[in-house]
């Protein structure tokens, strides 16, 4: 793609703040209705998932099956009917394992800081 | 009346005739795209493709033309998405297709930014966004991308798998205000922690106002890894955005 500015600075006209701000409600309308129904279908329908059934994630999953020879994407192979969201917890230790976690990771820091702090010299 | 005929772009009639059913729709759409310049439909055309090459190419085109901007946007860009959002809900494409679209009306607005900039229009803040280290799964932080720049702040996306100094160098340079982290697995949602030790190390906590969010998180957690904001979707993502500005003011 070409640069952006060049022909932007041949542009004389000049935009109308409030028409432009009409148009940008009128965009936000359409994309707020767009963010909900894909919370919605996102319930029934992975969302990694194209028209086309081709799983477009950049990470592995299990549900992924071999494209055919020349096919860049793999398939997703899920039946379709489920919430996916509701296997992410399936272990309710990982929620406790993350949460001691960020606490063991922020009171490491605030020890490397005070440390820092005690050793550096005074000014 | 306008009729179907009088849209002159063949795609444009296509995805009409065979993508939207609701009659007031299908009036409000030929009435659209009937009106407007043929150069307007082809972008309109190509943003429904998701082809941001093509929206690229032909809107620097349109500008050089001397169509104006908001001409462009509106009956370009934002008639194109307007067809899009009516085949998502329709079921006609999902997810991927919609970020692609996405992704093509970035393209042109590439170019019309420095206009509205010219103009005195400026974006509502810098964001940096980004997924933290080790996590891939994106699609939450793109549609919370595509919400924020739909409400007219400038985003700068770092993608995935994202360094705590590649938060900061962001924010840095971009002397951005606002940074919205994401993690979908508990297994990296402690990395948003780090990031923000991170911020604090680098004394930096203070220039930025930090929002998490991601399937996994909560306020709870939000709280214990002192971020200032936690939004559970794109919708809250833009408000608590917006609620940082109006704190700011």
């Amino acid at each position: 793609m070409s640069k952006p500015d060049d022909s932007s600075e041949k542009q004389t006209s000049s935009v109308d703040p409030k028409a432009y701000q009409e148009s940008l409600e009128r965009l936000s309308k359409i994309f707020t209705g767009m963010v909900q129904h894909a919370d919605e279908v996102s319930k029934v329908r992975c969302p990694y998932r194209d028209r086309m059934d081709f799983c477009t994630a950049k990470f592995k999953c299990r549900n992924q099956i071999s494209g055919g020879v020349g096919e860049a994407l793999e398939t997703c192979g899920h039946d379709g009917v489920f919430d996916f969201r509701s296997a992410w917890e399936s272990d309710p230790g990982n929620y406790q394992r993350a949460k001691d976690k960020i606490a063991k990771s922020g009171q490491h820091a605030r020890r490397e800081r005070a440390l820092q702090k005690r050793g550096s010299p005074k000014a | 009346m306008a009729d179907l005929q009088d849209i002159s772009n063949e795609k444009i009639r296509q995805e009409i005739e065979e993508f939207v059913e609701n009659p007031d729709e299908i009036e409000r759409n030929i009435e659209t795209f009937a009106r407007v310049r043929p150069l307007m439909q082809e972008i309109a055309a190509a943003l429904i493709e998701g082809d941001d090459g093509t929206v690229d190419a032909l809107t620097k085109q349109a500008l050089e033309d001397k169509i104006d901007a908001l001409e462009i946007m509106d009956d370009g860009l934002i008639a194109a998405m307007g067809v899009v959002g009516i085949k998502f809900r329709d079921n006609y494409i999902f997810v991927p297709e919609v970020l692609a679209c996405a992704r093509a009306m970035k393209a042109g607005m590439a170019y019309i930014e420095p206009i509205l900039s010219a103009s005195g229009v400026e974006p509502l803040a810098t964001v940096i966004m980004g997924m933290v280290k080790g996590d891939l799964h994106d699609i939450g932080k793109n549609l919370c991308i595509m919400m924020l720049r739909g409400s007219g702040f400038n985003v700068v996306d770092l993608g995935v798998d994202t360094s705590d100094d590649e938060f900061i160098d962001a924010v840095e340079e971009h002397s951005a205000p606002i940074l919205g982290m994401s993690a979908l697995l508990t297994t990296t949602m402690p990395n948003m922690g780090k990031t923000i030790e991170a911020f604090i190390d680098a004394d930096m906590r203070d220039d930025v106002k930090i929002m998490v969010g991601g399937a996994p998180v909560t306020q709870e957690f939000a709280d214990d890894m002192g971020a200032d904001a936690y939004g559970k979707d794109a919708l809250e993502c833009v408000a608590v955005a917006k609620g940082f500005l109006s704190v700011q003011a």
